[in-house]
């Protein structure tokens, strides 16, 4: 193990737990990019689509453990053909030492990162991870109550997304959309509230399916499906809030 | 092959074919009626090789009388008119459509159709005065191509520049959904404009055209080429005389070992393919009288010095997936080290005794006859064995990077035209930047050609040009369809499978 000349811990054993590489992806940003999804996640959504990188990794789930090289030398088998990597998960930035010191390496070779988060993570520890890091997409799951949608036991605060948009960090904002689990009107007219001063981020509002789910999620929310009438009346929400760059996806 | 009084009563009594087909199969006929032994002295080991079907003439037939390939340089008519068709020069875009219309008609080439109808939005672009107008007359010409030239191998080029005329073109080829022309955008990857061409790709998933020529490798070669036929790269004002095709897919079959095939079969038959070449450029430059007798050649369309002769390969997955099962590997070309190996390995023994053949009359190509990826026929049941070019299988192609990597490697040989083809899922069309990074990056990694299109829709890209999978539904149940290439497109499917290709999502 040695430092860096930033001080960064260049340790061989620093690993990363990857559940699986995307090489070609045109949906995790801007252009075609290698997208890493890491194993573990800090919430427990009733939707979530990746349920088996929720788990923390231990040896029952399938990833494995990858070091700054092994995935550099992966990244860059595929650099002539990508814009950069986007990571994702699970959540991306449970490993945020690791992350930095990737992130130093892949930008020597003028590729872009890119972070996928739910922004449930501490500001301050995390400058040195923000600071390489060139554009989060964001999910903000719920305003407010955190617990009935993902697990979480305190509310979701937005102030994070705030000092992200004026540091002009943030590439979209997502909120999939559902009835009964989270306050959608407040949700929506918050995050609207922030996002109207950048006309150059898009604001996604995906209204929940549970195509490929298992059962036992799919009973939770086949009856908690926004109609398509809702999600037009979040829309024009959003639209009264000043926001103009925002789209629906059914 | 020689041409049998039954193959032409067949042809007469055809239930299948239009009157337009049954003309130009009777045309190819008799060319095919005289002994290639006699008329152009081929000797025996070259006429056997031939009906061995290792070396395959694709029915080019034995009295030659016009070069397979012409690309006209329409800008003579442009600066001068057309003094053999009484044309004057054009003052009008509708002037410059009809004179160009007339002319296509009188442009030979192998399949009796044009193959190259030149740089459209270059030709078109200062004819332009009113854009909404305009964009009806070249609709309207567009159309036209395509029910009066009934032949895919018909081709359009576009300089990538982003013009107006460029941009109204390729708004006419989205709604018309014709299979003709043929369109390939020129792209130099270090120097394009990605909001035109992010355009052109959005055409391309929608029609399956334009296609995409490397402008930086092309242009560097050849200052002055055109993309013709399916997608190859020819001088303008010049063209191809001949290509005939090494079948490496059948000449393995003869082979005892993958030393036998190396050490002695594939120099001795890339020799009679050279050899033959040779004889039919000679017979059409000496006895066939065309460049004698063209109007083209007179007023300066073409320059016979501007020809070359052309080196077909066929069937480098099916030669190499053969020659794994002799050494006792399980593995199959496009997913095989050892077989990538050994396909480059006879792709250079191939290109060392092309280049050290002095060929007839090849001035331009400093005496060399030039390489190309043949992308195949279905002329008899030996085609199955044989893949397109250098292309993997359809059905054993690795993930989209991988094979991109793969297949950009084996671009370098073939300077007069190779191509890759890929299928891509819908998702692309709200993705097209992503589409343009795939583009850029096959450029820069060394591929000089590349299409694209989108899956689920009627156009697909065969393997150089197009068919509408509506009408080879109809050629397959043996209905008369208008274009002779649906029935190429149905034969070509049965042999290698091309409506299946791998769709490309996120992978």
């Amino acid at each position: 193990m040695y430092l860096d000349e930033d001080g960064d811990q260049m340790n061989n054993a620093l690993t990363l737990p990857v559940h699986r590489i995307i090489p070609f992806s045109n949906v995790d940003g801007p252009g075609n990019r290698t997208a890493i999804f890491v194993q573990g996640c800090n919430l427990k959504c009733v939707y979530c689509h990746n349920p088996e990188t929720i788990p923390k990794p231990c040896n029952s789930n399938g990833y494995r453990e990858m070091t700054v090289k092994a995935l550099v030398e992966e990244i860059l088998k595929y650099k002539p053909f990508i814009k950069g990597i986007t990571v994702s998960g699970g959540e991306a930035t449970l490993y945020k030492d690791f992350l930095r010191v990737l992130f130093k390496e892949i930008k020597k070779y003028s590729l872009t990162c890119y972070i996928d988060t739910n922004l449930i993570f501490d500001w301050k520890e995390h400058q040195n991870l923000i600071e390489v890091t060139d554009g989060y997409l964001v999910d903000i799951k719920s305003y407010g109550n955190m617990k009935t949608l993902t697990g979480l036991s305190y509310p979701q605060d937005l102030f994070i997304l705030k000092n992200l948009l004026e540091a002009e960090k943030i590439v979209e904002v997502r909120t999939v959309c559902i009835e009964y689990y989270m306050d959608l009107v407040t949700t929506v007219q918050k995050t609207a509230e922030l996002l109207k001063n950048y006309p150059n981020v898009e604001y996604k509002l995906i209204r929940v399916h549970h195509r490929g789910l298992s059962l036992h999620q799919r009973t939770k929310i086949a009856n908690n499906i926004p109609s398509a009438e809702k999600m037009n009346e979040l829309k024009n929400l959003a639209m009264q809030e000043g926001l103009k760059n925002i789209t629906i996806i059914l | 092959m020689i041409a049998t009084k039954e193959e032409i009563r067949g042809v007469i009594e055809s239930s299948s074919m239009t009157y337009e087909q049954k003309h130009h199969a009777l045309a190819n006929a008799a060319e095919r009626m005289l002994d290639p032994r006699e008329l152009l002295d081929y000797s025996k080991e070259e006429y056997e090789s031939l009906i061995e079907h290792i070396i395959c003439d694709l029915n080019e037939g034995y009295g030659i009388y016009r070069p397979r390939y012409i690309l006209p340089n329409y800008s003579v008519f442009i600066k001068q008119g057309c003094a053999f068709l009484e044309l004057e020069k054009p003052d009008t875009l509708e002037d410059l459509l009809e004179g160009l219309r007339i002319l296509y008609h009188h442009v030979p080439s192998i399949t009796s159709f044009p193959v190259y109808i030149g740089e459209l939005d270059t030709m078109i672009n200062p004819f332009i005065t009113n854009e909404e107008q305009d964009y009806h007359i070249i609709k309207r010409f567009l159309n036209y191509i395509d029910k009066t030239i009934s032949d895919s191998f018909c081709h359009g080029n576009l300089s990538g520049r982003d013009t107006a005329a460029g941009r109204l073109i390729l708004k006419a080829v989205e709604e018309l959904e014709n299979p003709t022309p043929n369109l390939t955008m020129k792209l130099d990857p270090d120097n394009y404009d990605s909001e035109f061409l992010q355009r052109a790709l959005k055409t391309a998933l929608k029609v399956a055209k334009p296609s995409f020529a490397n402008h930086k490798i092309y242009g560097q070669e050849n200052s002055g080429y055109g993309i013709a036929s399916c997608y190859n790269a020819l001088p303008v004002g010049g063209g191809a005389y001949t290509l005939p095709r090494l079948k490496l897919g059948t000449l393995v079959k003869k082979a005892h070992s993958k030393e036998d095939f190396i050490n002695s079969l594939l120099p001795k038959y890339t020799g009679l393919i050279l050899s033959m070449i040779d004889k039919r450029i000679r017979y059409l430059i000496k006895q066939s009288n065309f460049f004698e007798t063209s109007f083209l050649v007179s007023e300066g369309f073409i320059d016979k010095d501007l020809f070359q002769g052309m080196v077909g390969i066929i069937g480098l997955a099916d030669c190499v997936n053969e020659l794994l099962i002799m050494q006792g590997i399980k593995e199959t070309f496009g997913q095989s080290e050892i077989g990538d190996r050994w396909a480059h390995e006879i792709l250079q023994i191939i290109e060392d005794i092309v280049k050290n053949h002095r060929g007839v009359s090849s001035q331009s190509t400093n005496n060399n006859y030039i390489l190309h990826a043949q992308v195949g026929a279905s002329l008899d049941k030996t085609d199955r064995d044989n893949t397109p070019a250098h292309r993997i299988k359809v059905g054993e192609e690795p993930a989209l990077p991988l094979h991109l990597m793969q297949s950009s490697k084996f671009h370098q040989y073939f300077p007069s035209g190779v191509g890759d083809v890929f299928s891509f899922d819908q998702t692309y069309l709200d993705h097209i930047d992503a589409l343009e990074d795939i583009l850029i990056g096959g450029f820069k990694e060394g591929h000089r050609y590349l299409s694209f299109y989108g899956e689920n829709r009627d156009l697909v890209r065969v393997t150089g040009y197009l068919v509408k999978r509506s009408e080879v539904e109809k050629a397959r149940k043996e209905e008369v369809v208008r274009r002779d290439t649906t029935m190429l497109g149905a034969g070509t499917d049965e042999m290698s499978n091309v409506f299946r290709r791998r769709r490309r999502s996120n992978e």
